[in-house]
């Protein structure tokens, strides 16, 4: 059987301490150190849910045109579109090409909300050649912007109570082919305080919804009227 | 050589009251805190009261608002106008800035449905009056998205510090409108015009 752990000087001041269970945890061995440990950890974790079954082994099968509640919004994604010209917004570069997810939005929460949360609520993956890269907190590849369809704005902030048709416009390389798909992944925030400062806010996106979908050419409305 | 003597031992029971009495520290400090919660009182604001037409003293500033306006159309008097799913509102306001300059950058409306809407210093909901001289009175624009139900109602609130209005004076200002107002302005799309600060009075209509 292996011996103690500790070094002898330590077990030595252990001893002279007159300390019961400092002597005897440093005359154990390292396995059952760690073993020992293990067993109180396992049994912290279990006292908060640790041992509890997982409900949910992934994201949900993301589907066109079918609303999906991801605090603190409701997201409805109604296609993929790609398109070179866009008024109002500028390509970081000529011959570059704006692939567009255009969705629904709406605000579930009690208070208006900056386009930082909802530009992580909505990402993009699984598609060659986006000029911006991974961030490592959010899955995916985020937006550029997210514009509104009606003015062109941005949307920011998304306030309560409405419902907004955007476009959340992330940049490919034009040396690169347009994709025919791509996956787009849906995340949920969840509303606590900061590590760091007692303010609250909606932290953690986490995927809970993933798809596939087919992206086309944009159609602009004098196109559409022509082929009619 | 000398053989140090071993440490004197505490007695058990010392050891054991020590232990009790930090044990009892912490669940008095623990039921001490929860029964009197006193960190909210201790950061919240100091609530101006005022209404529309009427000028309200803070620390930092004397602040006056005008008569409210509205339409689903804003004028961002820059050749560009703006849509809303909702109803546009705005309120023009003037800063006087007392001591020295400041920049006024916080602002939210709480709708009469309840909610909060906010203003930015950038985007479509924005207040940006820059920062204003002592003695030279600022004109700057609120404008703000919300539905119609939320007009009804509502406050705005102005303050020093986007970030943090703890422990500081913060304008709620009463803008006394009503659902006939929101009925107005969601059914008229002739724009409303929410231009940049400026050191002139706005013209008057």
């Amino acid at each position: 059987m292996p011996g103690p752990a500790a070094p002898p000087d330590l077990r030595a001041r252990a001893r002279q301490s007159g300390s019961t269970v400092a002597r005897r945890v440093l005359d154990q061995p390292l396995r059952r150190i760690g073993l020992g440990g293990a067993i109180v950890l396992l049994a912290a974790t279990a006292a908060f849910g640790g041992l509890q079954e997982q409900t949910q082994d992934g994201p949900e099968a993301l589907t066109v045109d079918a609303p999906v509640e991801v605090a603190p919004f409701e997201l409805t994604v109604h296609r993929v579109v790609w398109t070179t010209d866009l008024p109002g917004q500028y390509l970081s570069e000529d011959g570059n090409r704006w692939i567009g997810v255009v969705a629904t939005v709406r605000n579930t929460s009690d208070a208006g909300l900056l386009g930082g949360t909802l530009r992580d609520a909505l990402t993009l993956t699984d598609v060659d050649g986006l000029v911006k890269e991974h961030n490592p907190i959010v899955p995916g590849v985020t937006s550029t912007s997210i514009a509104l369809l009606e003015d062109g704005s941005s949307l920011s902030p998304v306030q309560p109570g409405l419902t907004y048709e955007a476009a959340f416009l992330f940049e490919q390389d034009g040396s690169v082919a347009p994709p025919t798909s791509a996956t787009v992944l849906v995340q949920r925030h969840t509303w606590r305080s900061s590590s760091l400062d007692p303010t609250a806010a909606w932290w953690d996106p986490t995927t809970t919804l993933r798809g596939e979908l087919d992206v086309r050419e944009a159609v602009s409305d004098a196109d559409e009227e022509v082929d009619e | 050589m000398t053989v140090p003597e071993p440490a004197a031992r505490r007695p058990r029971g010392q050891t054991l009251g020590a232990g009790a009495a930090v044990l009892a520290a912490l669940a008095v400090g623990h039921v001490v805190v929860t029964a009197f919660p006193v960190d909210e009182r201790v950061q919240a604001s100091f609530v101006r009261p005022a209404v529309v037409g009427e000028p309200v003293e803070l620390r930092y500033a004397r602040l006056t608002a005008g008569e409210p306006a509205g339409s689903t159309v804003l004028d961002n008097d820059d050749g560009t106008l703006l849509a809303t799913p909702g109803v546009w509102l705005t309120v023009p306001l003037t800063i006087e800035v007392v001591g020295r300059p400041r920049a006024l950058s916080f602002a939210e409306l709480l709708g009469g449905d309840g909610r909060t809407y906010t203003v930015f210093t950038g985007g479509r909901s924005w207040f940006l009056p820059g920062t204003a001289q002592p003695g030279v009175p600022r004109y700057a624009t609120v404008r703000v998205e919300l539905p119609p139900e939320a007009v009804a109602g509502a406050h705005l609130r102005i303050g020093s510090e986007q970030k943090d209005q703890r422990r500081d004076d913060v304008a709620d200002i009463d803008l006394g409108l009503t659902q006939a107002d929101a009925d107005a302005w969601a059914s008229d799309d002739t724009p409303v015009v929410a231009g940049a600060w400026s050191d002139e009075p706005p013209e008057q209509p």
